[in-house]
């Protein structure tokens, strides 16, 4: 290896240099913010009020505000919802999207171009908000938890990475499937799943993230807060943490923690799926180039 | 009536006797507008007793009888830990005091016009909202609510003689036609009707030798004091621009709309906003403004007033001042903030315009109203009703006797577990759980509240400061608009007020010279301002003829 080294002229180098120190900033200005919410969420209130400029690091060190936001059981209902709706909304997602993909991807399928045709309409149109709500409301699914599961069961893009995946896998182990006897159920839990399980990873961690991050549509359907997911009241702890200093009846002591609460909330909140981030960061490599390359 | 006189007096005697104890340092303004204050509130809730004794005639009686169940479209109380209304002690309370069960339907917080939308689009509203993201005219109109101008004698008495009994009241109330479509908040005493004002740092002042400055010289003078003694690089910082308007008050002038004995002027159209410019313009070019200002925030305004940058500033009682206080910082030991009078420009006079003072009837929030679709509408009117009774008054003002609050010589006093929450809750969410008063809502709110909630004597005497003003004497009433003129006066005022932004900056900074300021005004009157003007005289004409 040593004696094949290739020669890196000085311009490369300097490029090599700038390059480095450009990425190098980049990941600072990407990184601050996470460490300013971090940072202040450990601070003592009184001290990050008076703080001015960059904060480099915890302003006093005090943890009221984790307390706070730990002892309190609107966080612990919502992190029970949320965990339903990633791992219940997941799953549903997986087995409709799944589902559609392969029907789609076979050939033979009657009016297979109508039917895909249908489906990209709606990537680029919708019915709009009340119309939804109204046909959600008719469905009997208002103010139940199967309003999250159920409307948003297949991600049309999703869907279209999982038929092209599909489509992917040559005929041939299909065909010979087939004179086997196998019917198309067979065909797809024993071939075609397993042949495709990269894909459907990344489909996973697309639809889970999805779901651990969605407050939207929680907001409209949901009006009972037992049912309602971390990120809507993180939302409210954040939006009333600012109406309070306009509202300017909220106390003292409220207005002074309620600035670190608020980050606290991100923190925990957020903290659990940035963890997970790292060790699924390869299949996200994966998933975009299966967009890129094969779609 | 004597009876009731002498009555009040030694009430508000007691209760001017309990300030005292709790503060020595209490300066006379305060301990005086409380007084008179506490002589409003006794001889409202005298009232309100005599009001409900008639109602007990008319051989009513709550609880009420039988099964009933209503559904009710309201926020979620202490919204941060509570996710039902009904689990909180003082609903529950009123439920069981009315005999009514109530179902809460509760909007998301922050997506509540949202959630108010999806709910007429469905078709299926509860039996009473609570909401301010329509109009109750246009509600009226749409077929959503029913109109309570025959139900409120019949069914809500106690609210209906408050209203009788107290005119300009229920003048701001009713709508053009003399309907009532609503269950008002009412702030009865100016205490509860202004809660924001000027703060400054009271302990430059005394290095100053300073008394409390009341006219814009000696604004002059203390704000050129904290920059020349006090080291204040920015002596006077706002939290918004918008904050700065507040000092054209002292030019007997506002931002929007006057009304002067019935005639209708605009507030930038008077003669004293060119004056007002000017003076800004000179703080601004001493260095006494904060040459930030347009672009100023909160927490930059924090920072300032924590670390010495700035001495003046314009803020509420609770979230600034309140806040201030409570993190002061070591250095200066003596670090001190005060409320201020709001400025005039000759001494002994007071301020006229404070147009940041509410009315009695709150326009913007906590009115209840029935919609068409309450199949028991006597029962809804009853619940709602309770909280203008004597019992309802104190249950949603202190909560419940022995639990929120305890009667100290005659007035009630709030527990001390209310400002000690173990948990370390603010004192907003411990009361929240108890009271209404912390918000807004369908009943009448008592000045007790805020005294007690203010826990430290610069708050109160703030207060007592801010309040000192021939406040409503000016301001436009809580007039309604048709919705044809609505839409004309939006696009009119939309355009002129972008533009009044924009040239007000301008004009502070000295970017542009006094030489244009006609052509301004010109500009304002081309831009239809005269329209606008007529709008709000026909509206303010039909609301004097209420």
């Amino acid at each position: 290896m040593a004696n094949n080294k290739i020669k890196i002229g000085l311009p490369e180098r300097i490029f090599d240099v700038f390059n480095v120190i450009f990425m190098f900033l980049l990941c600072i200005i990407m990184l601050y913010p996470f460490l300013y919410v971090i940072f202040a969420s450990f601070s003592e209130p009184a001290k990050l009020m008076a703080h001015s400029g960059m904060l480099l690091s915890p302003q006093g060190l005090s943890l009221d505000a984790y307390e706070s936001v730990l002892q309190n059981p609107r966080v612990w209902t919502g992190y029970k919802n949320t965990i339903i709706y990633v791992l219940f909304g997941t799953a549903f997602n997986i087995v409709m999207t799944v589902l559609c993909a392969y029907g789609l991807s076979r050939k033979g399928l009657m009016f297979t171009r109508v039917i895909t045709i249908m489906i990209v309409f709606t990537m680029y149109f919708s019915g709009g908000m009340i119309p939804t709500y109204l046909v959600v409301r008719g469905l009997g699914l208002y103010n139940s938890r199967l309003a999250l599961i159920i409307p948003g069961a297949i991600n049309t893009f999703n869907m279209i990475i999982m038929r092209t995946a599909m489509a992917a896998v040559p005929d041939s182990l299909e065909e010979s499937a087939r004179l086997e006897g196998a019917s198309h159920l067979q065909v797809l839990f024993k071939i075609m799943i397993p042949v495709t399980m990269p894909t459907i990873a990344v489909l996973i961690l697309y639809y889970g993230v999805g779901h651990w991050n969605a407050w939207f549509n929680a907001s409209i359907y949901l009006s009972d807060p037992a049912k309602q997911p971390l990120q809507l009241f993180l939302r409210q702890i954040l939006i009333t943490a600012n109406m309070g200093d306009m509202a300017g009846s909220s106390s003292e002591d409220q207005a002074l923690l309620a600035e670190t609460i608020k980050y606290a909330t991100i923190v925990v909140a957020t903290v659990p799926i940035l963890v997970l981030y790292p060790f699924l960061q390869k299949y996200f490599v994966k998933g975009v180039m299966v967009g890129s390359l094969k779609g | 009536m004597s009876v009731k006189k002498v009555s009040a007096v030694a009430l508000a005697a007691a209760m001017l006797v309990s300030m005292a104890a709790c503060s020595q340092s209490s300066s006379s303004t305060a301990s005086s507008s409380a007084a008179s204050s506490s002589a409003d509130s006794s001889a409202a809730s005298s009232e309100t007793a005599s009001t409900s004794s008639e109602a007990a005639s008319t051989e009513f009686s709550y609880p009420m009888e039988g099964d009933k169940t209503l559904t009710y479209w309201v926020g979620v109380s202490v919204s941060n830990y509570n996710d039902n209304n009904a689990k909180l002690p003082m609903w529950q309370k009123m439920m069981e005091d009315t005999g009514v069960t109530i179902e809460f339907i509760h909007p998301v917080v922050g997506q509540e016009q949202e959630n108010f939308n999806l709910m007429l689009a469905s078709g299926d509203y509860a039996d009473i909202i609570e909401s301010k993201y329509a109009l109750p005219a246009t509600m009226l109109d749409d077929g959503i609510i029913i109109d309570l101008t025959e139900i409120l004698p019949q069914y809500a008495p106690n609210l209906y003689n408050y209203l009788q009994e107290n005119p300009e009241i229920d003048r701001q109330v009713k709508n053009d036609d003399g309907q009532y479509l609503l269950f008002p908040f009412i702030r009865p005493d100016p205490l509860l009707q202004v809660s924001s004002g000027p703060i400054v740092r009271k302990d430059w002042l005394d290095q100053l030798g300073m008394e409390l400055p009341e006219t814009i010289d000696e604004w002059t003078a203390m704000l050129t004091g904290f920059r020349d003694q006090c080291g204040a690089t920015v002596p006077l910082c706002f939290a918004a621009s918008t904050d700065l308007d507040r000092m054209m008050y002292a030019w007997e002038t506002v931002n929007t709309f006057v009304n002067e004995n019935g005639t209708v002027e605009y507030g930038y159209l008077r003669d004293g906003y060119k004056a007002f410019l000017q003076q800004m313009n000179a703080w601004y070019t001493e260095g006494l403004l904060d040459p930030n200002y347009p672009s100023s925030t909160r927490q930059i305004l924090d920072t300032n007033i924590l670390t010495g940058v700035s001495g003046a500033t314009y803020g509420s009682g609770g979230s600034y001042l309140g806040a201030w206080l409570t993190a002061k910082p070591a250095e200066p030991a003596s670090y001190d903030l005060t409320g201020l009078k709001y400025p005039v420009l000759e001494k002994g006079t007071t301020n006229k315009h404070g147009n940041n003072v509410q009315f009695e009837f709150s326009d913007s929030n906590g009115w209840a109203m029935i919609t068409t679709q309450c199949e028991d509408v006597e029962t809804a009117a009853r619940f709602l009703d309770y909280g203008y009774t004597e019992a309802g008054h104190m249950l949603l003002n202190f909560g419940i006797e022995g639990e929120s609050y305890t009667m100290v010589d005659g007035v009630p006093t709030y527990t001390e577990a209310m400002f000690n929450d173990p948990d370390g809750k603010s004192v907003s969410d411990t009361l929240g759980y108890y009271v209404r008063a912390t918000g807004s809502g369908p009943f009448v709110q008592d000045p007790g509240y805020i005294l007690q909630y203010y826990e430290t004597q610069q708050q109160k005497d703030a207060l007592a400061l801010w309040s000192d003003q021939e406040h409503q004497s000016t301001k436009m009433p809580p007039i309604v608009h048709t919705t044809e003129e609505a839409t004309e006066y939006s696009s009119i005022m939309n355009d002129i007020e972008t533009y009044i932004k924009e040239q007000q900056v301008q004009f502070v900074t000295g970017t542009k010279s006094f030489d244009e300021f006609d052509a301004f005004i010109e500009q304002i009157n081309k831009m239809n301002i005269a329209r606008a003007i007529e709008i709000k005289q026909n509206a303010l004409d039909r609301y004097n003829a209420r």
